[in-house]
């Protein structure tokens, strides 16, 4: 793909892909690391990703790209110190916490519902998962959410 | 859709560092495009896949071992309580001096590789590891990692991970791959350092070290203590995986300053009592 093409995608997409990376990751340098892969990784794609499925290619790029390095031993065995996230409040800091307490999996699903406000089917598709498990991820994000929110009551 | 949650992640953007950090990677990769591999080469390449699954039939035939590397499924992802954990509440900081200067002073975090242990001990300005068995003719050293996401690119035998704070290092991690008479083995060793804004809770979870295996790949799960004649007491986990799989052994140690984590297995379930002897071998042969 034309360099042109890949900062056109950059600049429209490079935040999304990082807030998603982020959520998987929880980490601000993973995700930033994630993020400029996953771009870079369109230099070796042959021709333009289809208009109105970029986002969702990119997307989905991203997923598998967070899953590798969850499993990957690097970062096993290094957990970064990452206390850089800034937040406006404490509510929000509470709500980050209370996301991030989450297994990854369900992160994921979270933030592709409640931030980028995809559909379960399009969840689906972006995860490579079948719909009755978004269904179920879902359902058990909201749980152990309600579970621990109740605690700061 | 407004929500709490997506005003929160509204505000979470890619820095302008990193946005500057693709575009310059973007130009450095653009220079190294290259052209479409030649005929021939595609051939050889052909050639050299098509070998690889008949030597691999070959050689689990004749001697019976599986060659395929099956340290999979393996991951961390923060819940206590499955899995093991490691944790070193004597652990105790170096000094920042002993560290070269131009160490001391690092913000932020960098990966810098070698093709040796030794010459990572060597820019880290002191030895981590006295070990005969390290620097026997029969341990291989072997490229276990790839390090994309550092940037780097390529599969390398050993590296080290800085990490600096507010213009202070606070951390080592160096990290090296070997093969050792039908095992692979992974050494790694975690130094910090005193820094004003790390409390001591935070520099024991430094040298925490522990892992999560998915419930469908390993069977069970059990740690012991072992004290070696050295005087290291060492945790080994055991982790026998499902099928007929090699069992993986960790074992993980705080001494001199530093803690270790050893990582082993064979490429064969047969020899799994063979792995362990040798893990305890490693341990017994550390001079601190």
């Amino acid at each position: 793909m034309e360099n042109s093409e890949i900062i056109r995608l950059f600049e429209a997409y490079s935040d999304d892909v990082f807030r998603l990376a982020l959520s998987f990751l929880r980490n601000r340098q993973d995700a930033e690391d994630v993020c400029q892969s996953v771009f870079l990784k369109l230099m070796h794609y042959p021709q333009p990703l289809k208009a109105g499925k970029e986002k969702a290619w990119l997307l989905t790029c991203t997923a598998n790209a967070c899953k590798d390095h969850l499993k990957s031993f690097w970062r096993k065995h290094v957990v970064e110190l990452d206390d850089t996230m800034e937040f406006s409040s404490d509510t929000d800091k509470t709500l980050w916490e209370t996301v991030n307490s989450l297994a990854p999996k369900y992160r994921a699903v979270v933030h592709l519902y409640y931030y980028e406000g995809y559909t379960q089917d399009e969840i689906a598709q972006i995860l490579h998962i079948s719909r009755t498990a978004v269904q179920t991820r879902m359902s058990r994000a909201r749980n152990q959410l309600k579970e621990v929110l109740s605690k700061y009551e | 859709m407004n929500n709490p949650y997506r005003n929160l992640m509204e505000q979470k953007c890619l820095s302008e560092q990193a946005k500057q950090d693709f575009y310059s990677s973007l130009s450095c990769s653009d220079a190294k495009k290259v052209r479409r591999f030649p005929l021939k080469a595609a051939i050889v390449a052909a050639c050299i896949l098509l070998m690889i699954p008949i030597t691999a039939l070959a050689v689990e035939n004749i001697f019976g071992i599986s060659v395929v590397d099956t340290i999979t499924g393996k991951m961390l992802n923060g819940r206590p309580g499955i899995g093991y954990e490691v944790n070193y509440p004597t652990a105790t900081a170096r000094p920042l001096s002993d560290f070269p200067e131009e160490l001391q002073t690092l913000d932020g975090n960098k990966t810098v590789t070698f093709n040796s242990w030794q010459a990572a001990e060597a820019e880290l300005g002191f030895t981590l590891v006295n070990n005969e068995l390290f620097s026997s003719p029969h341990m291989i050293k072997s490229t276990a990692y790839n390090l994309r996401y550092d940037g780097i690119g390529e599969r390398v035998h050993c590296f080290t991970r800085y990490n600096g704070k507010d213009g202070q290092l606070y951390r080592a991690t160096v990290t090296a791959a070997y093969l050792y008479q039908g095992t692979a083995i992974t050494l790694q060793s975690t130094v910090t350092c005193s820094h004003p804004a790390i409390s001591k809770e935070q520099e024991y979870e430094m040298h925490w070290s522990g892992v999560l295996y998915e419930s469908q790949d390993v069977a069970q799960i059990s740690q012991e203590q072992y004290t070696a004649a050295n005087g290291i007491t060492a945790t080994i986990v055991t982790a026998e995986r499902n099928g007929n799989r090699p069992t993986q052994y960790e074992a993980a140690f705080f001494a001199n300053g530093a803690s270790y984590n050893i990582t082993i297995h064979s490429y064969d379930a047969v020899r799994d009592a063979w792995t362990k002897d040798t893990l305890i071998r490693i341990l017994e042969a550390f001079v601190f």
